[in-house]
């Protein structure tokens, strides 16, 4: 009987299955065909010798795993493009160099390609380092520089609006390019944000590229979609000490130049790993399991509660409290077009109801520094601008009790449960708190506002939307609440950009049209005056007094409520493998993860962990 | 039994108004096929419009992720109108939707908005191998395995189905999510038997070699069993239950007592309680195509589902229209060729030929 029921069994199963061949056969055909999978090579030719120099197998004791900078499929690696991939967006300069990297512990520009800066009366000028060549032997040159930033005012790229601030980019000797800062609206704070990030491309190379792709003929004018389709993934030629040499959907593999001119820098010595490889995976989690098994050396995404992982020989820059270093505020954006919110004791009374330690434990394992009233870091770089004496007489802390009374003193009042009123007594609405979903940190600060806010009887909610959405609402002024960091990095220009971000009304529209500053529509023709006349004060000690006097009106104003210091760079390390990094304790770079500005100096400290090494706990 | 049973037939029912005879399993097909090109039509067509029912675009999402600071709407608006000209995003929605129907006609599904320069063609031919190597074997062989133990629980009965029924249960009503974070705590976070997550391992660059192919097969383990054992699961107690049915119908009786040989009978219950395993096969591999996103997202697996899901969350019209076309395609050819097994395995098919046809 068993042997009867298989073999009918297998009959009917094999017939019915068999139908199913041909789209299986077609899928294993498919497979077959693709053989390997999809991997773009960047070898130094097209010669079959130059293929293998892409190894099969890359060793561990040369190779520094880094991650945390890209999680989808790479896209491209033109610099022109409006988000291009992990390393050529602006602020990582190991493929390709701007003219200066900022050191965030310093506060200083760190000199790249250039080698020295001046500031003259509406102008800037930067002497160009000699020695620096491109990948391809030919000598980087004041051409490729002015090419370089010409090439954003004629296309929209991301940096095309850094030409409002430029009136022209020449040369008058050799060596030397002059950046002159436009009449009538001179900042020579961002033209030094953009001469630290806008990394210089060689104009021998894209000027053909622009040739080919960047000029539409039939309607006579710059083609920005065209120029787009070159992916700059074949061969590219650079400046840095870092070369790109695969992709594909799985990582992003570069490999060391010998040959890079910078290494005089470093007397003769070449940075340490050989490869650099940026996995490609898709969580958080992921990129924080590869770090604890010793498969990531180098991690920029958030790892909470960093402590507990000392045991795996994985830390951030310190390795006690805070243990990274916060360079930026994220805030809680307020629409001064929707009222309450534009009137300044509410605003003040929700300060007031901010409870900042319960963020900072539950949002950002405890990395913020204990927070002080202002928009100023009251530590680093910034600290210089920061008086406390101001922070105690207009700043504002976590008090219920406090956030009630300037309420009641304003002309509101509390009705049924506690819930607050109008001035006039009418019941007030319910709020919403904007932040993008996914963004835990920023949902938990979220949940905690909310909280605080119930307290005092304002009625709110989370609102957890899609990133672009969120992006849109905030850029069109649809919120009542949203969360949002002005200005996510250190430059030369924080603290005045961060405050120019909120409170400037410069490009200030009405609600509905999009504004990309300002989002709460702040206006103020004090602040404004004051914003306008920062950039142009040289005397420190004057630059002092403008500063106390701006975060004294913003303390007073409250445009929006900081949230939080947050680290602007995750700089962390696992020392499983490599050893030397930068740290506290051995600050040979400031913690910028060795690829971001002043950061990449870093890449010569390390030494690989020899096989057979005993594993120490930090 | 059955393969030329069924009710007689009017002689016109199986000619079309062209005179053209066709057999009932032709006639079958036909009518198959002409669902399947309306389905795919209403699929195309919905794809391309419940993208656009929202309030953002994708044009939305490449201004998000420029680095807008400092500047002004103005300057900003020189970028939203490239991206706007270039996706014939001014036009009237109508207007679209034949632009793409003519491009897709040719064989163009265009650039990616959001990932451009990149073709939306080239974005999906390197993520389809993966979904497939993911999907097909490991549903194609739960599914018959399933089955060959359904079927064994169904008649063997004993011990056998007392161990067998309530674990398949059991693993065959885990949802997907759960049992793929319990094999990377298991595997990879506690036993540490697989190392790393993702396609393959990040030290090793593609290559036509075994341990490129060993490296890959390694990868390959836990993604695999975290759907093969549901599916398994799944499968068996679906088959069991078909085939205790079947074993208790009159007919099977009624042949016992007419004295047929066990081999035959045990031929036909398989045969009818195959065809509704086999529809659901089909509804399936549908479903798991693009839907492997929680297995894709948990391992780092790459595939269709987490391009899907980017596709979607950013807007990206022309790339959603892309996948949503090639799931369709795909789950069409698939339920199509099931649709051949039945036809082939279903007596009552067959049952639909004029009678002059009979052989």
């Amino acid at each position: 009987m068993h042997v009867s029921f298989t073999k009918a069994l297998s009959g009917v199963l094999v017939r019915s299955t068999s139908c199913l061949a041909v789209p299986v056969t077609a899928v294993l055909l498919l497979l077959g065909c693709t053989g390997e999978p999809t991997v773009h090579r960047s070898p130094d030719g097209p010669s079959p010798k130059a293929r293998k120099t892409v190894p099969r197998v890359f060793p561990r004791g040369e190779t520094l795993y880094v991650g945390g900078w890209d999680w989808a499929p790479p896209v491209t690696f033109n610099r022109l493009a409006p988000d291009p991939n992990w390393p050529v967006d602006g602020v990582v300069q190991i493929m390709y160099e701007a003219l200066f990297g900022y050191d965030q512990l310093s506060g200083e520009l760190v000199p790249h390609l250039a080698r020295g800066i001046e500031r003259r009366p509406g102008a800037i000028a930067v002497k160009l380092d000699a020695r620096a060549r491109w990948s391809d032997g030919m000598p980087v040159t004041v051409e490729d520089v002015i090419y370089t930033f010409l090439l954003d005012k004629r296309y929209p790229t991301p940096r095309h609006g850094m030409w409002k601030f430029l009136e022209n980019v020449g040369s008058s000797k050799p060596g030397e390019i002059v950046f002159t800062l436009k009449k009538g609206n001179p900042n020579p704070l961002y033209v030094l944000d953009y001469l630290s990030e806008n990394v210089i491309l060689p104009k021998h190379i894209w000027s053909e590229i622009e040739r080919k792709k960047g000029w539409n003929q039939a309607a006579r004018k710059s083609d920005y979609m065209t120029l787009l389709t070159f992916k700059n993934d074949r061969n590219p030629v650079v400046s840095g000490p870092y070369r790109l040499i695969s992709y594909s959907d799985q990582k992003i593999v570069l490999q060391r130049r010998d040959d890079y001119w910078g290494n005089a820098k470093y007397g003769a010595r070449r940075a340490a790993p050989k490869y650099i490889i940026h996995p490609l995976l898709s969580t958080n989690t992921a990129y924080t399991d590869a770090m604890v098994k010793g498969h990531l050396d180098l991690a920029g995404h958030f790892i909470p509660r960093i402590w507990h992982k000392r045991t795996h020989q994985v830390r951030a820059w310190s390795t006690s409290p805070p243990y990274h270093r916060a360079g930026s505020i994220p805030a809680l954006m307020l629409n001064h077009e929707r009222p309450p919110f534009d009137d300044v004791n509410l605003r003040r009374a929700l300060a007031h109801a901010v409870d900042f330690e319960r963020i900072n434990a539950l949002a950002l394992s405890s990395y913020s520094p204990r927070m002080r009233p202002g928009f100023i870091l009251p530590f680093g770089a910034e600290a210089k601008y920061f008086s406390e004496e101001d922070a105690t007489i207009h700043g504002y802390g976590f008090d219920i009790g406090k956030s009630r009374e300037i309420l009641l003193a304003a002309g509101y009042s509390f009705g049924n449960k506690g819930r607050l009123l109008h001035k006039n007594g009418e019941a007030m609405g319910r709020f919403e708190v904007k932040c993008p979903r996914g963004w835990s940190d920023w949902e938990n600060a979220a949940r905690v506002l909310v909280a605080g806010f119930g307290k005092i009887g304002v009625s709110a909610g989370e609102r957890l939307v899609d990133y672009s959405i969120w992006k849109r609402d905030l850029s069109i002024g649809n919120f009542d609440m949203a969360i949002d960091t002005p200005t996510p990095m250190l430059w030369p220009s924080t603290p005045w950009r961060r405050f120019a971000q909120v409170m400037s009304s410069q490009n200030r529209l009405p609600v509905g049209q999009s504004v990309y500053e300002n989002y709460g529509r702040y206006s103020d023709p004090q602040a404004e005056q004051m914003i306008r006349a920062l950039p142009g004060i040289a005397n420190e000690s004057e630059l002092v007094t403008a500063y106390r006097a701006l975060n004294i009106k913003f303390m007073r104003d409250i445009p929006v409520v900081p949230l939080m210091y947050r680290p602007t760079q995750f700089h962390q390390f696992s020392e499983k493998h490599w050893r030397g990094f930068p740290a506290e304790e051995n600050p040979i770079a400031p913690p910028q993860c060795l690829m971001i500005g002043a950061g990449v100096s870093g890449l010569w400290g390390l030494t690989p962990v020899p096989r057979g090494t005993p594993q120490r706990a930090n | 039994m059955g393969t030329d049973s069924g009710p007689p037939r009017h002689p016109a029912a199986g000619q079309l108004s062209m005179g053209l005879r066709l057999t009932g399993r032709q006639r079958y097909f036909l009518v198959r096929l002409s669902w399947y090109l309306l389905a795919l039509i209403a699929a195309v067509t919905l794809t391309f419009l419940l993208p656009r029912l929202g309030s953002t675009s994708p044009v939305d999402s490449v201004l998000a992720s420029l680095n807008t600071a400092g500047m002004s709407a103005a300057e900003v608006a020189e970028t939203r109108a490239e991206f706007t000209r270039a996706f014939h995003l001014d036009e009237p929605v109508w207007r679209q939707y034949l632009i793409y129907l003519g491009r897709t006609l040719t064989g163009d599904l265009g650039f990616s908005a959001v990932s451009y320069p990149n073709r939306c063609w080239e974005m999906v031919s390197e993520k389809l191998p993966w979904s497939l190597l993911l999907i097909l074997p490991t549903i194609v062989l739960a599914w018959i395995l399933g089955n060959i133990l359904g079927t064994l629980a169904a008649y063997k009965r004993g011990v056998f189905d007392r161990l067998l029924f309530p674990l398949a249960q059991f693993v065959g009503s885990i949802p997907f999510f759960c049992f793929g974070l319990l094999l990377v705590f298991v595997f990879y976070s506690q036993l540490a038997w697989v190392d790393e997550l993702g396609a393959y391992s990040a030290a090793v660059e593609p290559s036509f070699s075994l341990s490129f192919a060993a490296d890959v097969a390694a990868h390959y383990f836990l993604p695999f069993a975290s759907i093969f054992f549901i599916v398994l699961g799944g499968q068996a107690v679906g088959m069991r239950s078909l085939c205790i049915y079947e074993l208790d119908t009159d007919y099977v009786r009624y042949a016992k007592a007419l004295g047929i040989v066990e081999r035959k009978i045990v031929y036909y219950v398989f045969r009818n309680a195959i065809l509704p395993q086999l529809t659901g096969l089909a509804l399936i591999l549908g479903t798991m195509i693009g839907g492997t996103l929680i297995t894709e997202i948990i391992f780092s697996y790459p595939g269709l589902g987490t391009m899907m899901l980017r596709a979607i969350t950013t807007n990206d019209y022309p790339l959603i229209q892309a996948i949503a076309l090639l799931v369709a395609l795909i789950v069409l050819a698939l339920n199509f060729a099931v649709d051949l097994a039945i036809g082939l395995l279903d007596p009552r098919i067959k049952a639909g030929e004029p009678i002059g046809d009979r052989r």
